[in-house]
């Protein structure tokens, strides 16, 4: 069972969430307007490891937050502004 | 099964308000409100009387008739506790607010101090919750 950490909540089984996605980077070197929102939108880069990722926690607040997941192991990390 | 204690629901009436977190901890509740801080900056408050915020201008404040209760007492909310929820009713002090699934459903609980609590879930869901929790 996959345990989510909702900042609100607390642990709660990942079920009780909606994955939003993973938290687009767009690379500073991408400068161009357009080509900055054609990353965002577009341009996924399916890490294996810590990624940034929006998580719903719909059964529980119903609030968007942002996680760090490592993908390999599923382990959820603390947030770090 | 708890033959002695049954579950009623009933429609609850109050306010919904989304407001700044620092103006919701301050906000002068009316005596007659029963407020359950669903996040750091959304209160569901139960009772008559419209509450304010007066620390946000920009609060807003709307009716809210989506959700309906039952008051459970401490051997029910035990009994709950124990097959009905999957993780763990937080500890510390009372009352507080726990929310997540119950039996599946979405629902939240209220934890008084005397181990009794107030069940809420949205109407559109009691009946299923009351089914599977009966």
């Amino acid at each position: 069972m996959l345990w989510v950490e909702c900042p609100n909540c607390g642990s709660r089984p990942f079920e009780e969430y909606r994955y939003g996605s993973v938290f687009p980077v767009t690379p500073a070197a991408v400068t161009d307007p357009d080509a900055r929102n054609v990353d965002y939108a577009w341009m996924q880069d399916n890490i294996a490891g810590i990624t940034l990722e929006r998580w719903f926690h719909e059964a529980g607040c119903r609030r968007w937050f942002t996680a760090r997941r490592d993908t390999t192991t599923d382990v959820f990390l603390p947030v770090t502004d | 099964m708890l033959a002695s204690d049954s579950l009623t629901f009933v429609s609850l009436r109050g306010w919904r308000i989304i407001a700044d977190p620092a103006a919701l901890d301050s906000a002068p509740w009316p005596s007659d409100a029963h407020v359950v801080r669903i996040s750091p900056d959304d209160a569901f408050v139960i009772g008559a009387t419209e509450p304010t915020v007066p620390a946000d201008p920009h609060a807003i404040v709307t009716p809210e008739h989506g959700f309906a209760g039952a008051a459970l007492s401490a051997e029910r909310t035990e009994h709950l506790a124990l097959h009905h929820i999957e993780w763990q009713l937080p500890g510390g002090a009372r009352p507080r607010v726990a929310q997540g699934q119950i039996a599946g459903v979405p629902a939240k609980l209220v934890l008084h101090a005397d181990g009794s609590a107030l069940l809420l879930v949205a109407c559109a869901a009691r009946h299923e919750l009351e089914e599977r929790i009966a």
